[in-house]
């Protein structure tokens, strides 16, 4: 069962999106924090991981460069899920070594489900 | 088209000269407005010119004409710095509005996400049967949740539009692609108002510059408005074409035109049509103020004709970087 990590402080973003990530088969862990978020995907290397970019503790660039610099962590893809839409906020992550950037408001909840799908190669 | 050149100078000129409603614009105080410390800048710079001539040969008093040149320098050093000063709080203000708008679209976004989803999530779920008076009331949710987040976006459009703060990410992208997206994805809502909706497209993909999600948002806002428009039964008509280096999309509706009067307000934000609002109640009336700006940024153009009763057509232009034909 492949896993995910889900990176997000919404309680009510974490229990939709994992739920609907579960309904597919997918183990799902969730961190509320930047610090957790790290600390967690280096514990439990997961198959992919969803982040959030605000976030109390350590802000979700930060997290990403950290898991990009570390070799146990660099090859997980990371799929930014944010509200965040300036074009200076996309190129950052992008160039820190995001996979996708997806802005939460544009998606359905099935969207994001087709999306991490086609992140871990089962579109 | 003399006198027409004439009202528009005019027009520019009062704009220009009216100093203190620059100011007031800018939000920032009189004696640090830039335009009007500039003005003051240079007559005091005339008054100096003036001076050192008087002192140096009308009254050939040489000391004075220095001592004028020294207070002269201190005075414009010091009014340099106001505009500085005027320059920095203009910035920081940019900023700071810039800031807002990130974090206010991030944190009125977040929990109309998350209720929508939540509402996808009991709608999706085949393993519990919903009694019909429950479904229907989640689509209520699911919709009003829908709309409230376009109001969102467009809000933050218009703030990011009056702020300058506005970005594109462009990308080739083929014109005639985006057009059939739209178009395909609109036609099933359509024909439920038994709304026909006929595409023409070259057979060659016409390529531009431009943010491929703009360039979605303007063919969805312009199609969308045909289809508010139209009510009721009706075709529309979307062809793209080109024509002296430039593809345009066209599209045409059959719907209840807009009244004469109104039709130098259409860009505007908030305006709705006054014959509108029986048809589609609901509507921000900012999607027009929205596009027109996206597309001037990307370097397009849009306009219309209109005529009450009959219709409307709307189209826009976005230059071509290529063409290719499809084999």
């Amino acid at each position: 069962m492949k896993k995910i990590l889900f990176v997000e402080d919404e309680q009510a973003l974490q229990r939709t999106i994992g739920e609907a990530l579960r309904r597919e088969g997918y183990e799902v862990v969730s961190a509320l924090d930047g610090e957790s978020g790290a600390r967690i995907a280096k514990e439990e290397n997961p198959n992919l991981i969803l982040l959030d970019l605000i976030l109390p503790r350590r802000s979700g660039f930060d997290v990403l460069k950290e898991l990009k610099a570390d070799d146990a962590t660099s090859a997980i893809p990371v799929l930014v899920l944010t509200n965040l839409e300036s074009p200076a906020d996309v190129d950052r992550a992008i160039e820190l070594g995001a996979t996708t950037y997806l802005v939460k408001a544009n998606y359905d909840l099935s969207d994001i489900v087709r999306k991490v799908k086609a992140a871990l190669g089962e579109a | 088209m003399a006198t027409a050149s004439g009202a528009a100078l005019l027009t520019y000129l009062k704009e220009e000269l009216d100093v203190v409603g620059q100011c007031r614009k800018l939000r920032v105080p009189l004696w640090q407005c830039p335009r009007l410390v500039f003005i003051v800048m240079g007559g005091v710079i005339i008054a100096a010119i003036v001076a050192t001539y008087f002192f140096l040969v009308v009254r050939t008093e040489p000391e004075m004409a220095a001592l004028v040149a020294v207070v002269i320098a201190g005075v414009l050093l010091i009014q340099s710095y106001i505009i500085l000063l005027a320059t920095e709080n203009i910035a920081e203000t940019s900023r700071l509005k810039s800031e807002f708008i990130n974090i206010t679209s991030h944190q009125l976004r977040s929990p109309l996400t998350a209720s929508r989803w939540a509402t996808d999530l009991l709608l999706s779920d085949l393993s519990v049967s919903l009694p019909q008076e429950v479904v229907e009331n989640l689509r209520i949710i699911e919709s009003s949740n829908a709309r409230m987040n376009k109001l969102v976006y467009s809000l933050l459009q218009v703030a990011r539009i009056e702020t300058n703060t506005f970005k594109q990410r462009k990308r080739e992208v083929s014109l005639s692609e985006v057009v059939k997206e739209i178009t395909d994805e609109a036609a099933m809502f359509a024909r439920a108002s038994n709304i026909d909706i006929i595409v023409s497209i070259p057979d060659k993909k016409l390529f531009v510059k431009f943010d491929p999600e703009q360039l979605r948002f303007i063919v969805q806002e312009v199609l969308d408005n045909a289809i508010r428009y139209t009510g009721v039964k009706g075709t529309i008509r979307v062809t793209v074409s080109t024509k002296n280096g430039s593809g345009t999309v066209e599209i045409a509706d059959q719907g209840v035109g807009i009244p004469m009067e109104e039709q130098k307000d259409i860009f505007q934000k908030f305006y709705r049509g006054s014959n509108i609002y029986t048809l589609s109640p609901a509507g921000t009336g900012l999607s027009l103020f929205i596009v027109k700006k996206v597309l001037e940024a990307g370097g397009g153009k849009i306009d219309f004709k209109s005529t009450v009763g009959k219709g409307s057509s709307f189209w826009f232009t976005v230059p071509i970087i290529s063409e290719t034909n499809i084999i």
